[in-house]
């Protein structure tokens, strides 16, 4: 939000809860009072005299008032829903009455009132005692002068704002399930947490200071403080936000002992970090300051390093002077699923529980309808959306799916293991469970098709063999949490609609089959399968053909020979090779010359692995010179792939490329 | 139209002393032509005993002097609108409430990662807790908090909305509030001088109070009804808030989702009486239920522009099984009048659909291949 109305919302805030301390100057204005005689039309409402329609009179022993004096007085809501029949509600009771029946419910719950209300001269009364009472006020009566009040001392102002503003109530906030605990200045408020809250932003505009502290797995439980210290020194720009490190130091002292880095951040903000581990957590714990640029002097001073000489770590939970900022409820995290298209309209649309060290991984498809959640790349639950050009039912949908595996995956790396009708999360699903090999690695994949109406949800879980054995029963317990919405469905199949036709419209062709692309300007064709998206890469000469669907991708380049390049190397000449033969993970396996296209044409063989992100490929260059142009084309198999089909194609679409400058 | 700011009904003289010489012989009296900033005033000034005397009729509205009969003591106060500007806004600002909220996660306006907290104005419209606001304010919070003027802060929660009109009704539990003094239709002229009101900073009575005069009673690009249009600025602290004139009656509710972009001085508000009607539908039912008809107008083209015209609306559309086509009207048809009512303009039929409800019958006067003919119409219930 703006900061100008971010300042006067604080400013609003401020001027409140300055106010609400000076109870006695309002004093009045707090008390609910209604005062009447018996035998009066007068009633004394909140210290105003009103006249009513109707006196109070005394039925089976207790009076019955206007309601409309309870309503002026509480400033209650009364609700006519049918004739003869009052929904009364104030602050968090409800009491529906109904005239002439002494049975009401109050919160739902049947009850017996000592008088049934009733109409009179047009005005409905209603049993005072009990109603105030439950309003919260002291009812008096006098018998002797025929005094009636009641009062309440509590109006229902409200005292503590930071349910809006996420303000911190407390001194000292902490993380039951991450055991740490720090103490914040006054009015700090919770900027931001993540589903898992594994990460929490805590800011204070007053003090212009913003604290963050984030929390990751330590994958090496035997490692000391001192190695990961050293690790630090060898690659600051690794572990912190910034160009340069100003200084780092350790203290082994402290309990617990930390390492502390001192620094600017990108704005130009000074930050002081400490790290903190114990066997199962890093915890990095950030103090940056609005007004100050230098990190020393920063850390000088006695204010800002005492919020950080009080983080402690050990806390459990359940102390009464530390605010919980927890999101693990036995044992796991919801995450919400929120999708919007180019920030139009924005949905709720699925949620799933997941154990709370599970975090959002980076998606590799820019698609707002695929999400993955996991601890890493290779063990996670994947959620994609899709709305299929036909009506399918959920049978033939998983069959379409499984059949496509069958022919796109290379047999030798996957493994179909069964297929079947399933249970899951309440709804019916075709579950389809198949091995597949990358690298040196075999995972186990288990997916599931849910139909909600055009639309499908596909819950994929992927974990290492061994790991899915070990783990199957956390994994269907996750699943079992899943849930989708059923609101704004229409709207947002609208915008799914809208999303795959801005896709489409990039395809090379209207249909599957092969259509032929012709680049004029550089002299060649190609023959690419139509359901292939075309893009730009680098510039007009080089244009990417891919298969979005599973990351085949055939790119080609054109450059024109001038005495400049004529005599450079292929590498050198062409961006596009350059580019992948200087990625780390890939390396260049075989170079030869064949005789093709009445021309001689250099292969270069590359062989890309990248075992964090999962990439086991082939990548082949062919490059060949016409007069005006030379060639390059690039084709990525990744092994995953190489499947009979793919190879085949792939080998087709070179051999349609025709290249004539 | 002119208000009169008399308290009696007298017309009372005043007293001007000039400073040149006997203008009459002393002991008799005589009449004076009398011009007010060049305006002819029927010759009321009299000279009486050498002091001239001067009728406060014409001075107070020709010159914007407030002049007060108190008949009981029986004296007379003029005071100088200005001076009356911070009384007035005391007089109304224990009406004017601040509403805070946090924006739904489902809301567009919703940003991850940012406090998502949203505020504007309201006004106290009955003592037991009922306020008006704005739709927009309102329509995508969550945990909404009413702040009155002395600070206080109560849980607020939506009763009813109406997004056509951009108008809300808000409850708090919380009773002996001051509610605001409403205006009609009458108080509003082009001209008037008007104060728009918002978001009341607690005791230290940082109001945010803006004003301006009343510009035109117009029609905006998106809206239904005529607004108030005036040079009163507002913006997100005072929507929803109350637009007063100076006697400090609600003329107006300031809306800023139709304030003109890039355009200064042109600030629209929700005048009373659509207010009005706005309200009156909410308590008896809930929501506003327009008279729905099933048929696209098309306006003529000087309708379009502001020029005075006779073209009527031409129909461009019929829903199937609607009233409209339930009454045989046509593609084509131009409605040139509604109950003998001229509706030129699509702000003139929605205006006078105000007094009808859903299942009342009218009488469309219709051009027809150039014949004129009258069709009886009932209007549907809305599906909204």
């Amino acid at each position: 939000m703006k900061p100008s109305i971010r300042f006067t919302i604080s400013l609003l805030l401020c001027a409140i809860a300055a106010a609400i301390p000076c109870k006695q100057a309002g004093a009045a204005d707090d008390r609910i009072v209604i005062q009447f005689k018996l035998g009066s039309a007068a009633i004394q409402v909140n210290g105003q005299s009103m006249n009513f329609q109707e006196k109070p009179f005394i039925a089976n022993n207790t009076v019955l008032v206007p309601l409309d004096a309870i309503v002026k007085s509480f400033g209650a809501e009364a609700d006519f829903k049918e004739q003869g029949k009052i929904s009364l509600i104030y602050r968090d009771n409800s009491i529906d009455l109904s005239v002439g029946s002494t049975k009401a419910y109050v919160n739902q719950e049947e009850v017996e009132l000592p008088a049934a209300p009733a109409v009179k001269n047009n005005t409905t009364m209603v049993p005072l005692r009990y109603i105030a009472e439950k309003f919260g006020a002291v009812v008096s009566y006098d018998a002797k002068t025929g005094a009636v009040s009641a009062v309440s001392e509590d109006d229902g102002a409200l005292t503590d704002l930071s349910f809006l503003t996420n303000s911190i109530g407390k001194d000292r906030v902490g993380n039951s399930y991450y055991q740490w605990s720090i103490s914040v200045p006054k009015s700090s408020r919770v900027a931001a947490s993540s589903f898992n809250s594994k990460f929490v932003s805590i800011e204070n505009e007053h003090r212009g200071i913003n604290l963050e502290i984030s929390v990751s797995l330590n994958e090496n439980e035997k490692m000391k403080l001192s190695d990961y210290y050293a690790k630090i020194n060898e690659n600051p720009a690794d572990f912190v936000d910034s160009d340069n490190l100003g200084s780092s130091s350790i203290n082994t002292k402290n309990d617990p002992a930390y390492i502390e880095l001192l620094y600017n951040d990108s704005y130009d903000e000074a930050v002081i970090q400490r790290i903190y581990m114990n066997s199962s957590f890093i915890y990095n714990v950030k103090l940056s300051s609005y007004n100050e640029t230098n990190p020393e002097e920063l850390k000088d001073n006695p204010y800002y390093a005492g919020i950080l000489d009080s983080f402690k770590l050990g806390y459990k939970g359940g102390v009464k002077e530390i605010e919980d900022l927890s999101k693990v409820k036995y044992g796991m995290s919801t995450y919400e699923n929120y999708i919007t298209f180019d920030n139009s309209n924005r949905y709720f649309v699925w949620e799933l529980n997941v154990l709370p060290e599970w975090d959002v991984l980076k998606s590799n498809t820019l698609s707002p309808l695929f999400t993955r959640l996991g601890p890493s790349i290779s063990e996670n639950i994947s959620v994609e959306i899709s709305k299929p050009g036909e009506k399918k039912t959920v049978e033939e949908y998983g069959e379409y799916i499984s059949g496509i595996y069958g022919s796109a995956f290379n047999p030798k790396a996957y493994t179909f293991i069964q297929k079947g009708m399933t249970t899951v999360a309440g709804n019916r699903a075709f579950n389809l469970v198949y091995d597949i090999k990358l690298g040196d690695s075999t995972y186990t994949v288990s997916e599931y098709f849910i139909q909600a109406g055009n639309l499908f949800y596909d819950l994929a879980v992927k974990a290492p063999q061994d790991k899915y054995k070990d783990r199957k029963e956390i994994y269907g317990k996750m699943l079992e949490t899943f849930k989708f919405t059923d609101k704004n469905i229409e709207q947002l199949e609208k915008d799914i609609d809208n999303y795959n036709y801005q896709q489409d419209r990039n395809r090379v062709g209207k249909n599957g089959s092969l259509s032929e692309y012709q680049n004029k300007p550089y002299k060649w064709s190609i023959k690419i399968p139509g359901q292939w998206i075309k893009s730009n890469s680098f510039s007009n000469d080089t244009l990417s053909f891919t298969d979005d669907a599973f990351g085949l991708g055939t790119t080609v380049q054109a450059v024109e020979l001038n005495s400049q390049n004529k005599a450079s190397e292929d590498k050198d000449r062409f961006i596009i090779m350059k580019y992948v033969a200087d990625k780390d993970g890939v390396s260049l396996v075989s170079k030869e010359t064949d005789t093709d296209k009445g021309t001689q044409v250099r292969v270069y063989n590359y062989r890309w692995e990248s075992p964090e992100d999962e990439i086991y490929a082939d990548i082949k260059f062919y490059v060949l010179d016409r007069e005006k142009y030379s060639y390059c084309v690039f084709q990525i198999m990744p092994d995953l792939l190489k499947s009979d089909k793919n190879l085949k194609d792939m080998k087709d679409i070179w051999t349609s490329f025709n290249p004539e400058g | 139209m002119e208000k009169k700011r008399l308290y009696a009904a007298a017309v009372i003289f005043v007293v001007f002393t000039l400073s040149f010489g006997p203008l009459a012989n002393a002991g008799s009296s005589s009449s004076v032509g009398l011009n007010i900033n060049g305006k002819p005033v029927d010759g009321l000034a009299k000279i009486i005993d050498g002091k001239l005397y001067i009728p406060a009729d014409p001075v107070s509205s020709l010159l914007g002097i407030d002049v007060q009969w108190d008949s009981s003591k029986s004296s007379v106060s003029l005071s100088n609108a200005e001076s009356n500007l911070s009384d007035v806004i005391k007089k109304v600002s224990p009406s004017v409430v601040g509403i805070i909220g946090k924006i739904k996660q489902e809301s567009q306006n919703f940003i991850s990662q940012s406090d998502n907290l949203e505020f504007g104005s309201g006004v106290i419209y009955k003592s037991e807790g009922y306020i008006i606001t704005n739709a927009h304010v309102v329509s995508d919070m969550e945990k909404m908090v009413v702040v009155l003027s002395n600070g206080k802060a109560y849980a607020a929660r939506l009763k009813a909305m109406d997004e056509q009109s951009d108008l809300a009704l808000v409850k708090i539990d919380k009773g002996g509030l001051t509610p605001a003094v409403f205006g009609d239709a009458s108080d509003i002229c082009v001209g008037q001088s008007v104060i728009a009101i918002g978001t009341p900073l607690s005791f230290s009575l940082r109001n945010s109070a803006t004003k301006g005069i009343i510009s035109g009673i117009n029609r905006t690009a998106e809206g239904e009804y005529r607004f108030i249009q005036s040079d009163a600025a507002i913006n997100g602290g005072n929507s929803g808030g109350p637009l007063i004139n100076m006697e400090g009656k609600v003329i107006g509710i300031n809306s800023v989702k139709y304030t003109g972009f890039g355009v200064e001085g042109l600030n629209f508000s929700i005048p009373v009486d659509t207010v009005k009607y706005v309200m009156e539908h909410f308590e008896k039912y809930g929501k506003v239920r327009r008279p729905y008809l099933g048929a696209v107008f098309s306006e003529g083209v000087a309708a379009r522009y502001g020029f005075p015209s006779d073209e009527g609306l031409t129909i461009t559309d019929i829903e199937k099984d609607s009233p409209a086509q339930k009454a045989s009207l046509q593609i084509d048809d131009v409605v040139m009048a509604v109950n003998g009512v001229k509706t030129t303009t699509m702000i003139d039929y929605n205006e006078y659909m105000k007094n009808y409800l859903p299942g009342d019958t009218v009488e469309f006067t219709v051009k027809r291949n150039e014949e004129t003919i009258k069709i009886m119409v009932t209007f549907g219930e809305s599906k909204s």
